[in-house]
């Protein structure tokens, strides 16, 4: 069967064997995502179960040595069309495989799932489904950000930072202390800048740990780096950090090719241009939200 | 010494600039704009191994600058790329 879902306004459709169980995994994340009405999808995904395929094509990726056992990790290569195809393993079993191939285009993907595996398929399948994703996405000017996002007074905001830096906390204390103030999604929210200059900040089937799969959008009011500090300040980036910054948080493999790059990077231009960035330095309290939203807020009311 | 591996150079805004590569990574530490010739210096030198003295005569070469001046500006480069952590020993 297939199922057929828009996100940030691509037509996404994920076909499969009817009696699959990780339909399961896949609906828990896209269902609320589903297409009212039939599409011409834009990226068409086609889940099966089986041996691996023999592998075709120069390597261009090899993984690093990751310790962790939770870790996914894989190998890519690169086939004389120009589609990329990849294995994923967990670090913790590194003979179980699963499969995916990418056309030239970024428009069709192939995956291939171990059989008998489901536990082991519910934690790779959403990853490799992401790893689609963000690939095909960029063609159509939509970015994946590593960022937690809320919504407030009609605007998405979306904080950045290293790991650890606390931009989950820091939504968090919006949603408590702005009025108003609403998820979007708390790890991998998606832009959409079109060349106009308009940018929109979609919620995604993919969130981190958090089961955060929000069908919402809302025009994308500022994108802010969070650092830990004993003040709260907000301060605008120059447009070098602001580049950095986005380069930083907005997701992709380089292995997939200099066109994307081009594509990658003239989108983050495009962005800096159009939304504020700016840096929260702050403490993980209440007052933090409120001096960041406040500031927003009055910088939005100077550019009218 | 070696210009360390992860970094790319591109223009940002017509303006060359030194990035990390990757994510989850301190962008601002190691945040880096060059001028034009800057740029040239750092494709140049990019993957190989280098002393000052090869640097220097580049910009010789290139510019037809005086071998004084140029040892000069190549210090000034190394010194740059030294401080933001971007140079291997």
């Amino acid at each position: 069967m297939t199922e057929q879902y828009i996100i940030a306004g691509m037509g996404v459709s994920i076909a499969a064997p009817d009696d699959l169980p990780l339909w399961r995994i896949v609906r828990q994340r896209f269902v609320p995502f589903a297409a009212a009405e039939a599409l011409e999808p834009d990226l068409a995904i086609t889940i099966a179960v089986g041996p691996m395929p023999a592998p075709q094509g120069e390597t261009i990726y090899e993984p690093d040595d990751y310790t962790e056992a939770e870790v996914i990790t894989g190998r890519a290569r690169r086939r004389r069309d120009g589609g990329v195809e990849m294995d994923f393993w967990l670090v913790a079993s590194p003979d179980e495989r699963a499969w995916m191939h990418i056309d030239a285009d970024l428009g069709r993907v192939e995956i291939m799932m171990p059989d008998g595996r489901d536990d082991y398929g519910a934690s790779l399948l959403p990853h490799i489904l992401m790893l689609a994703f963000m690939h095909s996405s960029l063609r159509h000017g939509v970015l994946m950000f590593h960022s937690s996002a809320v919504m407030a007074d009609g605007r998405a905001y979306l904080f950045q930072g290293r790991s650890g830096t606390g931009k989950s906390t820091h939504a968090t204390l919006w949603l408590k202390n702005i009025p108003g103030a609403r998820p979007l999604n708390d790890d991998h929210p998606l832009v959409r800048s079109t060349p106009e200059g308009e940018a929109i900040a979609y919620g995604s089937p993919w969130s981190g740990k958090t089961a955060c799969f929000r069908n919402e959008s809302a025009p994308l009011g500022a994108l802010v780096r969070i650092e830990r500090a004993k003040i709260n300040e907000l301060r605008p980036l120059t447009v070098f950090e602001a580049y950095a910054s986005l380069t930083a948080s907005v997701f992709y493999l380089p292995f997939f090719g200099e066109r994307l790059r081009e594509i990658r990077h003239n989108a983050i231009e495009r962005l800096i241009m159009t939304v504020p960035c700016c840096e929260m330095r702050c403490l993980p309290d209440a007052e933090a939200a409120r001096v960041c939203h406040k500031s927003l807020t009055e910088m939005q009311n100077k550019k009218k | 010494m070696k210009i360390k591996k992860g970094f790319s150079l591109r223009r940002v805004m017509g303006r060359p600039m030194v990035l990390a590569e990757g994510n989850n990574v301190d962008v601002f530490g190691k945040l880096l704009t060059l001028n034009d010739s800057g740029a040239q210096l750092w494709s140049q030198l990019v993957g190989r191994d280098f002393e000052v003295a090869d640097a220097a005569a580049y910009l010789v070469d290139a510019y037809g600058i005086d071998p004084a001046q140029a040892r000069e500006d190549a210090e000034r480069f190394v010194a740059l790329l030294s401080d933001k952590g971007l140079i291997d020993a």
